[in-house]
């Protein structure tokens, strides 16, 4: 086996991922290279220096705490679903009505415009609080 | 010629610390909708699942955080998972997707700063040396390209197996011995100027 490639598989012989066959090349060619050696030492310290940071620990409570969110979740599942999706259903229904009745009352308007100015403007005031009143509400 | 020591590599590769066929049978249970069964998995893995997401975003506010929606996303999850990978696996891809989310900025390889942390005053030795140590440690692995952190976080500190470390990467395990070829050549250099000072 020659160098480059014993280097390749130095990383997987510190982690013992090779075959048999593998680690036996790549030890028989350690044995008799020393700069192979030295970059397997290498590597063999920058590992041993990672292992000796100081080891993180969880925060106290943790488990307590997921624990608890979950149990908290599970408590108002309907509130959930209400909220991602009822909730923007029924906002978009509001809106669709709210724009028909407005087109409608508004058509019906124009159309006796000619009749009553008096009448129109009563309606336009009572197609607009129909439309607030439609609008305003969730 | 000079005799050499090798160091003895693992005869098979390394398994988990915790036994993933005990994690099946409270798996089940909670899948059934046993929450006690749950947070005995939460207890048996939120060590080294916090281990490994701190390593991975440096900090303890944001590991919390984390690896609190990576169990609650694995509790709301349970009934998609079908057993493929260990349990173990499964949670470490749930949170390494929740960590390569949280920044998705590749940072540029950058070395160590000039300035290591000096003593505190009346700082034990030893204190001051592990507290270099833990500083020069996570600055490099800050600078490591997530997928390859996350490789090599979970090989050195978790002993996963290149397997183990695939499902928990979605990649196949030939490409996690690249990465960690790769990790291992990057993160050299990173240690090189401590090194060179004599910090570490």
């Amino acid at each position: 086996m020659k160098c480059h490639k014993v280097i390749d598989r130095l990383s997987a012989w510190l982690d013992g991922e090779l075959n048999d066959a593998e680690r036996a090349a790549v030890a028989g060619h350690i044995e008799v290279c020393p700069d192979c050696r030295r970059e397997l030492d290498r590597l063999v310290a920058d590992r041993e220096l990672l292992s000796s940071a100081s080891p993180a620990e969880e925060p106290p409570f943790l488990a307590a705490r997921v624990l608890s969110e979950i149990r908290a979740g599970q408590r108002r599942p309907a509130h959930g679903l209400l909220r991602r999706v009822l909730v923007p259903i029924a906002a978009a229904l509001l809106i669709a009505v709210s724009i028909g009745a407005g087109t409608m009352l508004g058509a019906g308007l124009a159309r006796k415009a000619t009749d009553s100015s008096e009448f129109v403007t009563n309606a336009d005031d009572q197609a607009l609080e129909t439309y607030a009143s439609l609008a305003g509400g969730e | 010629m000079e005799s050499v020591s090798l160091p003895a590599p693992p005869a098979t590769v390394a398994s988990p610390a915790v036994n993933s066929s005990a994690d099946q049978e409270f798996v089940e249970r909670a899948r059934a909708g046993e929450l006690g069964a749950f947070d005995e998995l939460v207890r048996r893995h939120q060590r080294p699942l916090f281990g490994y997401v701190y390593r991975m975003c440096g900090n303890r506010a944001d590991a919390e955080e984390l690896v609190q929606q990576a169990l609650i996303r694995a509790w709301q999850g349970l009934a998609g998972f079908r057993g493929q990978s260990s349990f173990k696996t499964w949670l470490y891809r749930i949170a390494t997707n929740l960590c390569i989310n949280r920044v998705t900025r590749r940072k540029p390889l950058v070395e160590i700063p000039e300035e290591l942390p000096a003593p505190q005053s009346d700082e034990p030795a030893a204190v001051h040396r592990q507290r270099v140590v833990d500083e020069v440690v996570q600055h490099a692995l800050d600078q490591l390209p997530k997928d390859q952190r996350a490789a090599l976080v979970m090989v050195t500190y978790d002993d996963m197996s290149y397997q183990e470390v695939a499902h928990a990467l979605g990649k196949t395990a030939k490409a996690v011995d690249s990465l960690l070829v790769r990790a291992r050549r990057n993160l050299r250099k990173l240690l090189e100027p401590a090194r060179e000072k004599g910090k570490i």
